[in-house]
């Protein structure tokens, strides 16, 4: 069989021990390419594939580091937000607490020295109405002592004068 | 030579002594008080200014106390101002000096003075006081 096999290839013009030797050879230069070419070759491109793909897992966690922190910074920004918010309602409350309490102190502080000023004022008053009393009083009084001292006779004079001897005598 | 408050005392008691010694029915008489300014002399000559000082003072006092001042405008009715010489007296107990004098200021009225007291009984001691009493 098998020389029949070689017979019909010897028919087609192929020399068997030539591709035998060729095939030998093949085989020779597939495993110098193999041993010293492929392998080399596919150790680097499993090597860089290695790399390729550690560096996609390494963006993968940084990706995801990235959003867990992006995500915590939003919690920190929410979190100071609404710090922020509060301090600044407790500085408003504050602030208008304050300026309530200014405005009273100020209505109080006005309407004392109102209080004060009318009080200064009615003191005023009446020390010049005391004063005004006081000038009608000594006009007055000096009036009629020289309407008195001019109008009255001698006649009228004695008897004054009698009469203010006999009520000095009584009383002593 | 300046006494002590000792001495000073007691010059003051035998001035006020001498002062009543001087004395007869409430007035001084130049008997008395020849008298008594003849016992000042014979007193020691550290004792003799002091005391004679005391009793000169005490004795014009005495003079200013019974010392009645009368102050008028106008004349008087001499019956009137009798009396209020005798009423006065009487109070003193001491016969008065008057002494008698015409102001004008007074308006009408009189305005007595018996040593420290003063009794105004003038229209211008009333209309002073009236005034006061309006202010």
């Amino acid at each position: 069989m098998l020389e029949s096999f070689l017979n019909t290839l010897a028919g087609m013009g192929v020399e068997w021990r030539l591709l035998c030797m060729q095939a030998v050879n093949f085989g020779i230069v597939a495993a110098i390419l193999y041993y010293f070419l492929f392998r080399p070759v596919l150790k680097m491109m499993d090597a860089r594939r290695k790399k390729i793909e550690d560096g996609l897992a390494y963006a993968e966690a940084m990706q995801k580091k990235l959003a867990e922190a992006e995500a915590r910074e939003a919690e920190v920004l929410n979190a100071a937000r609404k710090t922020a918010q509060e301090i600044v309602e407790k500085a408003r409350a504050a602030a208008t607490a304050y300026e309530e309490s200014q405005a009273k102190e100020t209505a109080a502080r006005v309407e004392q020295m109102l209080a004060k000023a009318k009080e200064a004022i009615e003191m005023e008053r009446r020390r010049q109405f005391e004063e005004l009393k006081g000038e009608v009083s000594r006009l007055v009084v000096l009036t009629t002592g020289k309407l008195l001292s001019r109008e009255l006779s001698a006649e009228e004079r004695k008897s004054l004068n009698t009469r203010a001897a006999e009520e000095l005598a009584r009383s002593n | 030579m300046k006494q002590s408050k000792a001495q000073r005392s007691r010059t003051l008691a035998l001035a006020g002594k001498l002062a009543v010694a001087s004395l007869e029915n409430g007035v001084p008489t130049l008997e008395r008080v020849g008298a008594v300014l003849k016992f000042i002399s014979s007193r020691p000559h550290r004792e003799k200014l002091p005391l004679l000082v005391a009793y000169e003072r005490l004795m014009r006092r005495r003079e200013f106390l019974r010392t009645l001042s009368i102050e008028r405008a106008g004349a008087v009715d001499s019956a009137s101002r009798d009396a209020l010489v005798a009423a006065l007296s009487g109070t003193a107990k001491v016969p008065l000096l008057v002494s008698e004098k015409e102001n004008p200021d007074l308006v009408a009225g009189l305005r007595v003075r018996l040593g420290d007291d003063v009794y105004d009984a003038s229209l211008a001691g009333m209309l002073a006081r009236l005034g006061g009493a309006a202010r």
